[in-house]
């Protein structure tokens, strides 16, 4: 709806004194509105839309009716943004299921596939990346001496190994407890989420999270529309809003549909193990009963659901 | 002293009210519309949203159970990079087998078999017509290329004839003579790398495919470790992090890490 | 100014402090007016920000509380030292301070606007601010600690602007307030202010990944280093005001303010070496950010410039006013206060805020420095501070000084003009 639109309709019928006076604003109003149509601040396609994601409510708070349009909201906005039919669900959370991931160290070799394949399959903005892979000497576990930007020719590189971190979802969130608003929780499968529409950009759970899992969205996200990911969900990788804080979700699109997260598929060494913590027969329960499992920032008392394991 | 009411007051009430008024414009997403016909019904639509003229009949017990796991595996992310040559690398859109067993109390899994390439299989191929000379030697034309590099065993410790044979169509045999298919080659890796086999087996070695819920689908090990040379060679590591957009990396930035100073490492500093 | 010819009401008192704040002299208005353009350039900055995100800003996800947050940090405390007037005016019952309380709380209730206006302005989503209503948003109370601070700072603002409301109307009726009414207000409103700075240390201070904060000293460093830069702030805006009009502020309030003052500094620059000494004592990872705050992370060293400096102005203005003669000379004195200000915004805004995020809890180091649209909502958002209150006094003190007038010295009833144009008595202690 444009700016013009108001005011040209008034000042058929408003009086010749009046008209220059709504000329003017209809004017100002233009311009104003010129200098904000490059940076559609808030999103939103017809004048409904807006007035609808203005007022839409906690995602707990939503009735399914409203759960639905929000997500046609999201499928339209998409749509306009970037010219792309998506499809935004809000699958639920699968009963009997809680999520756990392991890595094995000795077998990861700092490819970074992992991190572009989320990247490409969570419509990131390209200059954010949920999983960040450190670089640290043998048998060193200071994280304080990792290297994030290691560029060496081949990797794995003589005497180092490799750590991805990401979003740890830890039973005993910091995040979750800071949030003041509670567009971040734990749902019922241990996946922490992000409301993304609810999120005021506070970043104070970016603060209270001590392994830096979290990310926000600064500018209006670099997303080029021919690899966006059509198959969203509304807690995961459906195209965000700016000025919001997001982080890896465990691709909820994807586990709740019952396939493996993007990171466990792209990896080629096969260093990645996710599953279901409360099946006895996954592969994760194999590996935290048998193998010499460890997490990050233990002492911390978050309680990850993200271990680290080695073969020797 | 007293208040004296301005007489342009009622000008600038105006000017406020229209302003509050074109206020929620301004969040508009002002871009060429098609829609812009919508507009009203979008509007009135919007207006008289109640239950009653919701079609229920949209809503199906479906929309909100995962979908069903589908017995072919998913393919994985494309561009997934297993190893470099493409021997025995998975072929996805063969129907998997199911594990055979190699410990008692195994779970059932399914095993994704490798591509043949079309040439060389089967071996009988070219050996129905070949006599097979079976004392070790390095090999010529068409085998030149699989000098056998299998870690502390090979260079003479065993040869080609202790993993394959070539009765019938040839193929992989067993240390006890046991003849197997090529898609059944973790039975030949674990009959030394037990430790390997068994954390295979129970998904801490290796990878799943496609889901981590129903049935298993695993990969073979000669889709991750090439046989005839199973130590992976390294390769290069994709782009590292960026700084968030609208800052400028500074002249003086070098990468942390060998030869940058700083002893290499401690303490990253950001940028890309 | 006279008395207010005859008018009663809650209408005849609002309209007569609109008029008093639309009729002043020269040099009110030159200092209106320049207030008023930075608060224009701030506010269209700040569109500037809306309108493109963040990302005008120097924050990163590394550093994602910057220049605004250290600004909310510092003004909570200033907003909290209120009650270093408030405690001797109502409990001990000290006239001469009690003339000046007003004034105090005016002070904090701008401090608490511009701490808000700070976190606004630092917000990714304003328009969601309605999130944080409860009931109609989703207000994570008692979880949050960010929840918290929104209560306590809210129920300042309104703890105070009560306070001097009711106190205010009743001096422009010439009534007595009565003590019944807002004796039990301020009380609450003077542990409450302890609160508003406790929580907002609360706030770093549970975030266990930031060793840094994570110490059970943060509140009390707060407390001591607002209870230091909040009465000197007062103190220079007391002598701005006994210098630019005729209102009776006796010498002896701020002699109190300094003595106030002292104390929380020498107690302040205690904790800071408290705090030197166990972070270095056995220096292990976890000092890493002191080391980046006081001497520098692998050439790092942005901050350490400003923090040494920050603890040099602090000593030096202890000294002056832990000696009498040095604390007693006006010029030395209010040099002092000058220092204490600047070393404390140095110390609790940026030496605190930044160092907890570098280095981050895996290990990058980002130096933040503010951007120039930092800067300048900053400074536009300071304008607002100040201007709102120049308003407030503007308008309160005419009627201070008219309701005073009954108990000052009958020889001179043009004690309290406030107009610079009438004749000065200057009226000592």
């Amino acid at each position: 709806m444009s700016n013009g639109g108001p005011a040209k309709m008034k000042t058929d019928n408003a009086k010749p004194a009046r008209r220059h006076f709504l000329k003017k604003l209809g004017g100002l109003a233009a311009a104003g509105g010129v200098a904000t149509a490059t940076h559609a601040a808030w999103g939103g396609h017809t004048l409904s839309d807006t007035f609808a994601d203005f007022f839409q409510q906690h995602y707990r708070e939503m009735s399914d009716i409203e759960i639905r349009e929000t997500l046609e909201r999201i499928e339209r906005k998409a749509k306009n943004r970037y010219g792309v039919d998506i499809r935004c669900k809000d699958t639920a959370a699968i009963e009997g299921v809680l999520f756990g991931y392991a890595i094995n160290v000795s077998k990861c070799r700092g490819y970074r596939d992992c991190v572009h394949a989320c990247v490409k399959e969570n419509n990131l903005s390209r200059d954010t990346q949920y999983i960040r892979v450190l670089e640290l000497d043998r048998d060193n576990l200071n994280l304080h001496e990792g290297d994030h930007y290691y560029n060496s020719d081949t990797v794995p590189v003589e005497g180092k190994h490799y750590f991805p971190m990401q979003c740890m979802h830890c039973d005993n969130p910091p995040c979750v407890k800071a949030c003041p608003v509670e567009a971040t929780w734990t749902e019922p499968d241990g996946i922490v989420v992000v409301d993304y529409d609810w999120c005021i950009g506070c970043r104070y759970c970016m603060a209270a999270c001590p392994y830096q899992a979290r990310h926000f969205n600064w500018g209006y996200p670099k997303l080029p529309a021919e690899e966006i990911t059509t198959e969203t969900h509304y807690l995961g990788n459906r195209p965000r809003p700016r000025g919001v804080v997001e982080k890896c979700h465990f691709c909820i699109q994807r586990t709740r549909e019952g396939r493996q997260p993007a990171c466990q598929e792209a990896c080629p060494s096969g260093a990645r193990v996710f599953g279901n913590l409360l099946d006895p027969n996954s592969e994760i329960r194999y590996v935290l009963e048998n193998k010499a499992v460890f997490r990050l920032k233990e002492d911390l008392g978050t309680e990850p659901k993200f271990w680290y394991f080695r073969d020797r | 002293m007293c208040w004296q009411k301005p007489a342009s007051l009622n000008k600038y009430l105006t000017l406020a009210i229209f302003s509050l008024l074109i206020l929620p414009v301004f969040a508009a997403d002002l871009q060429s519309n098609p829609d812009l016909e919508g507009v009203a019904s979008d509007l009135s639509s919007a207006a008289s949203d109640d239950d009653s003229d919701w079609d229920w009949s949209g809503i199906t017990a479906e929309d909100t159970t995962p979908a069903e796991v589908d017995s072919k595996p998913v393919l994985p992310t494309p561009g997934t990079r297993l190893r470099d040559t493409t021997i025995a690398s998975p072929d996805y859109s063969a129907s998997t087998k199911p594990a055979m067993a190699i410990f008692i109390n195994m779970p059932t899994f399914e095993v994704i078999p490798s591509q043949k390439n079309a040439e060389m299989h089967p071996c009988s191929n070219c050996h129905q017509w070949t006599k097979g000379d079976t004392s070790p030697r390095i090999l010529k034309r068409p085998h030149d290329d699989f000098e056998l590099k299998h870690g502390l065993h090979g260079k003479g410790k065993f040869w080609c004839m202790t993993c394959h044979h070539l009765e019938g169509s040839g193929g992989l045999v067993t240390l006890e003579g046991e003849k197997i298919d090529f898609d059944d080659a973790y039975l030949i890796c674990s009959q030394c790398h037990v430790n390997q086999a068994r954390d295979w087996v129970y998904g801490a070695h290796g990878k799943r495919i496609g889901n981590w819920q129903g049935t298993r689908q695993v990969l073979n090990c000669t889709a991750c470790h090439y046989q005839h040379e199973p130590a992976h060679k390294p390769r290069a590591p994709m782009e590292g992090p960026v700084i968030r957009m609208g800052l400028e990396r500074p002249e003086h930035w070098k990468p942390l890490g060998r030869g940058a100073g700083n002893n290499g490492h401690h303490h990253q500093e950001v940028w890309q | 100014m006279t008395d207010n010819n005859g008018h009663t009401g809650l209408w005849a008192f609002l309209r007569d402090g609109v008029h008093e704040i639309l009729h002043g002299g020269r040099c009110y208005w030159m200092w209106v007016c320049f207030l008023l353009v930075f608060m224009t350039i701030g506010f269209l900055v700040y569109l500037y920000q809306i309108t493109n995100g963040l990302l005008v800003t120097n924050m990163t996800n590394q550093v994602s509380w910057g220049f605004y947050i250290s600004n909310f940090t510092f003004l909570v405390g200033v907003a909290a030292a209120a009650i270093m007037l408030a405690v001797p005016a109502y409990i001990f019952d000290r006239k001469d301070i009690k003339d000046v309380v007003l004034m105090g709380d005016t002070m904090a209730v701008a401090a608490v606007a511009m701490a808000i206006l700070f976190v606004v302005v630092d917000l990714g989503r304003p328009d969601r601010i309605w999130h944080l209503i409860p009931t109609i948003g989703k207000f994570h109370f008692p979880e949050s600690l960010l929840a918290w601070d929104v209560v306590v700072l809210n129920g300042y603002i309104l703890l105070n602007l009560g306070i001097s409301s009711y106190i205010l109307y009743q001096h422009y009726h010439d009534r007595e307030p009565k003590k019944s009414r807002y004796f039990p207000i301020v009380i609450i409103a003077i542990f409450w202010a302890i609160s508003i700075h406790t929580v907002t240390a609360f706030l770093y201070s549970s975030n266990s990944g930031r060793p840094i904060w994570n110490n059970a000293l943060l509140a009390p460093r707060f407390i001591a280093s607002a209870f230091a830069s909040g009465p000197a702030i007062m103190a220079i805006g007391l002598q701005i005001i006994r210098g630019m009009t005729n209102y009776p502020v006796s010498q002896s309030v701020i002699n109190h303010l300094a003595i106030v003052t002292s104390i929380a500094l020498q107690v302040t620059l205690f904790f800071i070496g408290a705090e030197i000494f166990t972070e270095f004592y056995n220096e292990g990872e976890h000092a890493a950010s002191a080391r980046y705050l006081f001497f520098g992370l692998h050439g790092h060293t942005a901050l350490t410039p400003w923090i040494w400096t920050a603890i040099l102005l602090l000593l030096i203005a202890v000294t002056i006013f832990m000696i009498h003669r040095t604390r007693n000379n006006p010029i030395l004195m209010n040099t002092a206060f000058v220092f204490t200000v600047i070393g404390i915004w140095i110390e609790k805004g940026m030496g605190l805020v930044i160092p907890g995020f570098v280095p981050t809890p895996i290990g990058e180091i980002y130096e933040y420095v503010p951007s120039i649209a930092e800067i300048m909502i900053t400074l536009g958002i300071w304008a607002f501070g100040l201007l709102f209150f120049t308003i407030m006094a503007k308008a309160a003190l005419p009627i201070q000084c008219r309701y005073m007038r009954q108990y000052s010295d009958p020889r001179h009833p043009d004690a309290c003009a406030i107009n610079s144009n009438d004749a000065k008595i200057s009226r000592t202690d």
